[in-house]
């Protein structure tokens, strides 16, 4: 990891009111919610929109903008810049996830509601985490694919189309259609249910594996399209 | 660099085709040539952004896309592609860190850098949002140097910036060739290239058309003025047989001034003896155009 890029993304993200304000609105009205509805703890899905948020462009802005091409002028291997971008998404969404969900959590402790257990608290924290990174990893992956914001739209174009997909699949009863619907959701959010994971016995591992292997995909993919990526904008017409 | 080949995937015309050069250590080569003829997609070989479809670039004995070279490179693109929303000082913070300099001597090598180039210090904590181009390229001069760069790939430097600035980068240029830095400079401002570039190579549909050594004399034929004090006035026949011994021939006659074409640099040097001689007080001579307006025309 690079660690002087990976700061300078996160002054990327403070540089930017917009995704601020939408950051702000995503992070805070779980924490709304969970003090409306008598202490219960925001999704873990949550770190997943704020991965999304913080992931948008985060790639193809610096390829589209030309701001890559000074970075890797310098001794700076590409695998690196993608890992560490990835690195400061999962990480910054895990960080926000967190301080809200801990935030929540003391409110309705201190207010008298009955609230989680700290295990439980690690637990949603954990899983958080499975959905930051998996969120953060599928994104880069686009955003490597695609030039500026092309990454979010791609994303959010998939998951419409994914619903449609296995609702229509549902309602005609298409198995196949169904399959792929739920599929492609899962490829676009990777996710684990720990509770479900660590309640059974054996421990079922399947689903941590599909989570690794979505990960470990999305970032060879973005590796190698970055590696394959030619940047002189002579290549534009100059 | 050796025999190489480009295309890309819109345009019919490769934009290097056979190219071949060798830049020499601790020289400043300058690239000329019209729009399209294959400079940029050049630097775009050295610096490894562009994968080249046949030939081999060496830097060094390395790949231009190993980190050992890129420890020695700084670079300056055409298109100054800032993060606008960073200050002058933070942006060569970052690039300090990403040479790998040591921390320790951060600041201070920052400060130095940013005085380096003349950028009031007023202006160092201000968003480059707010810089105009010619500081903008100033500070992207700036962030070439970043780390003591023992190579220097520049595209377009001047571009935008005021006579100021042209004295000061062409100051810079020098300093750094005295210091062994090898230059490559892309420019199409001839006249800057002419007075700091060692040698000059003119590009042409994506291939190499002429070294012009500017070291060495010029075995070409041009027309030069000269310009002698008015108190004498010589007659247009005297002066032109005074040109004929020194193998010029007169071709304009505008007093004080004449033009002469002269085969080579020892005609010229002859023609100031004989005018000399001939008792004409010669203020000065000069060519009438650059040594290298001559490729575009």
């Amino acid at each position: 990891m690079s660690r002087p890029l990976f700061l300078a993304t996160i002054r990327w993200w403070l540089a930017s009111p917009i995704r601020l304000g939408v950051l702000a609105a995503a992070a805070l009205l779980p924490v709304l919610g969970s003090v409306l509805s008598q202490g219960r703890l925001p999704s873990a899905g949550g770190a997943s929109e704020l991965a999304l948020i913080l992931g948008a462009g985060i790639i193809g802005q610096s390829v589209s903008t030309g701001t890559l091409q000074l970075v890797l002028a310098r001794p700076i291997r590409r695998s690196t810049f993608v890992l560490t971008r990835w690195l400061a998404v999962g990480s910054a969404a895990l960080a926000i996830f967190g301080a809200c969900t801990v935030a929540a959590w003391l409110l309705g402790s201190a207010s008298g509601m009955e609230t989680q257990t700290p295990g439980d608290v690690a637990l949603l924290l954990a899983e958080a985490a499975l959905h930051a990174f998996g969120a953060a990893a599928v994104l880069v992956a686009l955003s490597a694919l695609v030039r500026g914001y092309g990454d979010i739209a791609i994303w959010i174009v998939g998951t419409i189309l994914a619903l449609l997909a296995s609702e229509v699949g549902q309602v005609k009863d298409v198995a196949t259609l169904r399959w792929a619907g739920r599929q492609t959701l899962e490829f676009l959010r990777p996710s684990v249910d720990l509770r479900q994971v660590l309640g059974a016995r054996p421990v079922p591992l399947s689903g941590l594996a599909a989570w690794a292997f979505t990960v470990t995909l999305c970032l060879a993919v973005a590796i190698v399209l970055l590696n394959r990526k030619e940047l002189s904008y002579a290549s534009s017409g100059a | 660099m050796d025999g190489l080949c480009k295309s890309y995937r819109r345009r019919e015309a490769r934009a290097l085709d056979g190219f071949s050069i060798e830049v020499r250590p601790g020289e400043i080569l300058g690239l000329i040539g019209p729009n399209g003829a294959g400079k940029t997609t050049f630097l775009g070989c050295l610096l490894g952004f562009l994968e080249p479809d046949a030939g081999r670039i060496e830097i060094g004995g390395m790949a231009p896309d190993s980190l050992s070279v890129r420890r020695l490179v700084g670079y300056l693109p055409e298109r100054l592609t800032f993060d606008r929303w960073m200050t002058a000082r933070a942006f060569l913070r970052l690039h300090h860190e990403l040479a790998e300099q040591p921390g320790e001597s951060r600041e201070e090598d920052v400060a130095a850098s940013l005085m380096r180039v003349q950028i009031d210090s007023s202006a160092w904590d201000t968003g480059l949002a707010r810089f105009s181009r010619g500081m903008l390229q100033r500070l992207g001069l700036a962030q070439a140097l970043i780390g003591r760069p023992r190579i220097l790939l520049l595209d377009e430097p001047a571009s935008g910036v005021d006579p100021a600035g042209l004295l000061l980068f062409r100051q810079l240029f020098r300093e750094l060739h005295a210091d062994g830095v090898t230059i490559v400079l892309n420019s199409h401002q001839l006249d800057q290239i002419e007075r700091v570039c060692d040698r000059v190579a003119f590009i042409a549909s994506g291939r190499l058309g002429q070294i012009e050594n500017l070291s060495e004399g010029a075995d070409s034929s041009r027309v030069v003025v000269v310009r002698w004090l008015a108190d004498g006035a010589p007659e247009r026949e005297q002066v032109a047989a005074l040109g004929q011994t020194a193998g010029a021939a007169l071709l304009e006659w505008t007093p004080p001034r004449a033009a002469f074409s002269v085969p080579d640099d020892r005609s010229a040097a002859a023609l100031v003896r004989a005018l000399v001689e001939g008792g004409i007080a010669v203020a000065e001579m000069a060519p009438r155009e650059g040594r290298l307006e001559r490729f575009f025309t």
